[in-house]
């Protein structure tokens, strides 16, 4: 099974040469499960944990090796942990998820959970998973965590419906099961019910207060679904000091504050996770709105155009664009805008807005063109009162700036 | 010759049944017209195939009668797929199914076809009545059978059908009433207001959508935008008497030269040229340069009085 001096002397060098590197712990914390030194591995993956809590690999060898240790809980619990983010995970950790299976008087919730680890390279591990899982709940063996994985699989394979179920089985048999609570968070979302949504998201706060993802779930959704700022922000206090260096936090709490008006203190944590993030184009979108509410519009428009740079094939950053250029009686380019973000729109999008699109053209007095377009959007809509007026006020003959002028002059 | 039309004819067949299964249709159809049309290109299909053969060795054999009568079942049977299809499709060219939305509620969620609709995630929904009266049934596609719960609010469009049968052509979750819960609980639910009054305009109930708007404006004033919106949304249905106040609001509010433009335009349409030729008046005053309004108030005089 390798060499294992020249394995650990590469751990030594490559951490002396890049100690932040998590990787070389992992190796670290491999050799020291494989040659029996459970103690040291075990150090070595929470050392691992603490600085990269979301490492796939560091915590599913952590729950290898509190399983080996007898500590089935801790190892559930890693286990959990390491499948909340989807990852492909390192061919020599697989082979080490298979001996676990293996292993002799194994908890059976465990090897479901391992099970459905595996499913992320082999997706027929689910039945054994589910199979597994089934057995656990008929031994007594924590169910909780049982039905949790059956619900997770179940999800996975398009079944939301008997996912729900298995999730509700879970949190009755433990209520503090913050994940279980998460997935049905999730589950709930994906049908639209915030209301269920929220509630779950809550509870899982509340059984893992000092879980950072939970909080910047239930904060998110408090702010991009529900609008309650003012409890978002409370949420997010919570949180602690070096999560403030993630882009993804700063750019909630900004939003947060510009919901409430609280610009001065927004925008420098907008400008911030800009920078922390300067290739996301949701930021200087987040940026562009709140100077918008600001009433800022030059700077919003700037902040948007960013945004439509770094994502060229976004609708969204090119229709603020041309509503920003619109609003500050730039028609012209605003139609140009206008006219690339209904390229990107869907067909049915299209003709929600292209509406909008004949009235900038004709703001922009390109007047043929915006007969044009109204004569096509009628077709779809022959109810349409702006498109209607918009054909009696614009006449078939009609010449641009001539006509334009023609208009001027008859009016004074 | 007889193989392309036999070819012909499954494709036909085929297409008949595509249209009954992409729309949600009512539960009589479902269960009358979608097995008739799918039997008859089953027999059609076993008839066509022996036939050539059954007739080279028994040519007057009481097999060659059975097939033939097949062939002619089964064509009866195609016959009423296709016009329960024919009806579903020309109502959407018609464009007969375009007004009728109406709201209704999950009663109750049945899997189909007992263990093996759970294999194929098939089940089929019991809805209220739209007209009050009563349940409904609508078959759920395959895929679909998770997204629903008992006591969901859905929108159906409902179409006038053929003799006289209603059929839905399409259903959509309404998600107001979760939108009103989670605002009744949470007074300082920004967001879940904004997406209240889009659920209502969504669902045509215009007159909650405007509440649900005022009442949003009323907590948000500096959401200008959010007016401009709205009311050129409500025009849009010609819902002039509620359009107006929100367009004049952003009018007061904003002063912006847009917002001059879209109110003369509106109430130029709602019938209102007086108002209108005052609105691009104002707006001039204001932009003495705006060549938009100039143009709009001058076609304006161009058309000939209302009425």
């Amino acid at each position: 099974m390798g060499d294992a001096s020249t394995a650990a002397e590469r751990v030594a060098a490559a951490r002396v040469a890049d100690p932040t590197d998590p990787e070389p712990r992992v190796t670290q914390g491999l050799i020291e499960l494989r040659s029996g030194n459970l103690d040291a591995a075990r150090a070595t993956l929470a050392a691992l944990h603490t600085d990269h809590p979301q490492h796939f690999d560091g915590n599913l060898l952590a729950s290898i090796v509190a399983a080996r240790l007898g500590d089935v809980d801790s190892a559930i619990y890693m286990a959990n942990l390491a499948l909340r983010d989807s990852a492909d995970f390192r061919f020599t950790v697989r082979l080490e998820l298979l001996d676990a299976i293996d292993a002799p008087s194994r908890s059976a919730a465990l090897v479901a959970h391992y099970h459905r680890a595996l499913r992320l390279v082999d997706t027929a591990q689910g039945a054994v998973a589910v199979r597994v899982a089934q057995e656990a709940v008929e031994a007594g063996d924590h169910v909780a965590d049982a039905h949790f994985t059956i619900g997770v699989v179940r999800y996975r394979e398009g079944r939301p419906d008997l996912a729900i179920e298995s999730l509700q089985a879970a949190v009755a048999a433990n209520p503090e099961h913050a994940e279980a609570w998460r997935w049905l968070a999730l589950v709930h979302a994906e049908r639209g019910d915030l209301a269920r949504e929220m509630e779950a998201r809550r509870r899982a706060l509340d059984a893992t207060p000092t879980d950072s993802r939970y909080r910047a779930d239930l904060a998110r959704a408090l702010i991009l679904k529900v609008g309650d700022d003012a409890r978002a922000l409370q949420i997010l206090d919570g949180l602690p000091p070096g999560r403030e260096r993630n882009a993804d936090v700063v750019g909630l709490r900004a939003r947060a504050l510009v919901g409430l008006g609280r610009y001065d203190e927004a925008l420098p944590l907008l400008l911030r996770a800009t920078e922390l993030d300067p290739h996301d184009p949701q930021r200087f979108e987040s940026l562009g709105w709140a100077y918008e509410r600001m009433n800022r519009m030059e700077d919003a428009l700037r902040a948007y155009e960013q945004a439509a740079h770094l994502a060229p094939g976004r609708s969204f950053a090119h229709l603020q664009v041309a509503y920003q250029l619109d609003d500050l009686d730039r028609p012209s380019e605003a139609a140009e805008a206008f006219e690339r973000a209904l390229a990107l729109l869907p067909p049915t999008e299209v003709l929600r807005r292209r509406g909008e699109y004949c009235h900038l053209l004709l703001r922009a007095l390109r007047l043929r063109e915006a007969r044009a377009c109204a004569e096509r959007n009628i077709r779809f809509n022959t109810f349409d009162p702006y498109m209607a007026y918009l054909l009696r006020v614009v006449p078939a003959e009609a010449e641009d700036a001539n006509e334009a002028r023609g208009g001027g002059a008859e009016m004074s | 010759m007889r193989l392309i039309g036999y070819a012909l004819l499954a494709a036909a067949g085929w297409w008949a049944l595509d249209a009954l299964a992409t729309h949600q249709v009512t539960w009589p159809i479902f269960v009358v017209a979608m097995p008739l049309t799918a039997g008859a290109l089953g027999a059609l299909g076993v008839a066509s195939l022996a036939h050539p053969f059954v007739a080279r060795l028994t040519p007057d054999h009481g097999l060659l009668r059975l097939l033939r009568g097949l062939f002619r079942l089964g064509g009866a049977a195609l016959l009423v797929g296709y016009v329960a299809a024919l009806v579903v499709v020309l109502d959407k060219r018609l464009g007969r199914c375009e007004i009728a939305v109406r709201a209704s509620q999950i009663v109750a969620i049945e899997d189909l076809w007992g263990p093996a609709g759970r294999v194929l995630s098939t089940a089929r929904l019991v809805l209220r009545a739209w007209d009050g009266h009563g349940t409904v049934t609508v078959p759920l596609p395959p895929g679909e059978r998770g997204r629903y719960w008992t006591g969901q609010s859905l929108r159906l469009r409902v179409c006038p059908g053929g003799l006289g049968i209603p059929y839905v052509w399409r259903f959509v979750v309404d998600a107001a009433p979760e939108y009103e819960r989670v605002v009744r609980d949470n007074p300082a639910a920004r967001e879940a207001r904004r997406r209240l009054a889009f659920e209502h305009m969504e669902a045509r109930r215009f007159r909650d959508a405007s509440a649900a708007v005022w009442d949003y404006l009323t907590e948000h004033p500096e959401d200008v935008s959010y007016a401009d919106q709205y009311g050129r949304w409500l025009a849009n249905y010609r819902q002039f008497e509620l359009a107006l106040p929100l367009l004049r609001w952003q009018v007061e509010r904003t002063g912006a030269r847009r917002a001059y433009y879209y109110l003369g335009l509106t109430l130029s349409a709602a019938g209102e040229e007086a108002d209108a030729d005052e609105t691009l008046r104002a707006g001039l005053a204001r932009y003495p340069d705006a060549e938009d309004l100039r143009y709009l108030l001058a076609a304006q005089r161009r058309l000939p009085a209302a009425g």
